[in-house]
């Protein structure tokens, strides 16, 4: 697999490469730009009263939002490839909530030809300050093989 | 994005079900919008040149957002409902301007005891009824 197309933010397409790391920054002021652009005002992710005296105790950002950050990586990562064949199979584990630091990390898992083409099989998580996982899954996608 | 439509509840979905056809336009002041919200600044949305401006490509996330809220604009999830999965498929570039079409259907609706899981599998299409996305949605519902 030595002789593959080079993409943007690897070094190497190989099994165990890691992916460009990302961290963001939760707050309410990212959640309610995230609702207004998403059109999604459930109020437990914009009505802090509502939120508090709900079950998780708070306000949580948007499922989306997070998964949006981990499209971002693949993005960083293979470039417009990431936008025409990738796919993404995750679960929400843990919300993420005003104040958390979302890291967002992944790497490569295996390479499997198809034809003369390679399908990149990635793992990817999206973890918060404490070391608990929000969002966990895999992701790939096809890149023509030189 | 701020269709009013009467929502369906969950009690109502046989597997098979299919919703309403929903339509948007991806336009340019919708995908600024998203961009930002996602604190997106690749090159291949934003143009080196002018930073304020975009590429003409569509964040492909853009697109499964807005059907997920064109979705929930017409499912009535109970309170406690949690979206535990979520699966995509890109198939196609999309660019700015596109006119989406998405198709919901109900692949899944399973009660057993407290367990309560729905699923709905999303079919996104472009102006020429070209498949742009596909996607798989899970639900966990309190019972």
């Amino acid at each position: 697999m030595s002789e593959t197309k080079q993409v943007p933010g690897l070094t190497a397409i190989e099994k165990g490469e890691s992916l460009p790391q990302l961290v963001k920054n939760i707050t309410q002021e990212k959640i309610n730009l995230y609702a207004q652009a998403s059109g999604d005002f459930n109020p437990i992710h914009v009505d802090e009263d509502f939120a508090r005296k709900s079950p998780l105790g708070g306000t949580v950002a948007h499922g989306m939002l997070i998964l949006s950050y981990l499209s971002q990586m693949m993005t960083i990562a293979f470039g417009q490839s990431w936008l025409s064949t990738g796919k993404l199979n995750v679960r929400f584990k843990e919300p993420a909530r005003p104040g958390d630091v979302i890291t967002v990390s992944g790497n490569i898992k295996n390479i499997e030809q198809e034809g003369n083409e390679i399908r990149v099989n990635c793992n990817v998580l999206c973890q918060n300050q404490k070391g608990e996982v929000v969002i966990t899954g895999e992701s790939s996608l096809r890149l023509l093989h030189r | 994005m701020t269709n009013e439509h009467s929502k369906v509840q969950c009690d109502q979905l046989d597997t098979g079900y299919e919703f309403p056809p929903a339509n948007y336009n991806l336009d340019a002041e919708i995908i600024s919008k998203y961009l930002e919200a996602v604190e997106e600044s690749s090159s291949l949305y934003w143009r080196s040149d002018n930073p304020r401006a975009l590429t003409g490509l569509v964040p492909q996330m853009a697109i499964t957002t807005y059907a997920m809220t064109m979705l929930l604009q017409r499912l009535s999830l109970p309170p406690g409902s949690i979206h535990v999965t979520q699966e995509i498929e890109f198939l196609k570039v999309i660019e700015v301007g596109t006119k989406i079409t998405c198709q919901a259907k109900v692949s899944q609706n399973w009660k057993r005891g407290k367990f309560h899981l729905l699923t709905i599998d999303l079919s996104i299409l472009d102006q020429n009824k070209e498949l742009a996305q596909i996607d798989k949605v899970g639900f966990i519902l309190p019972s």
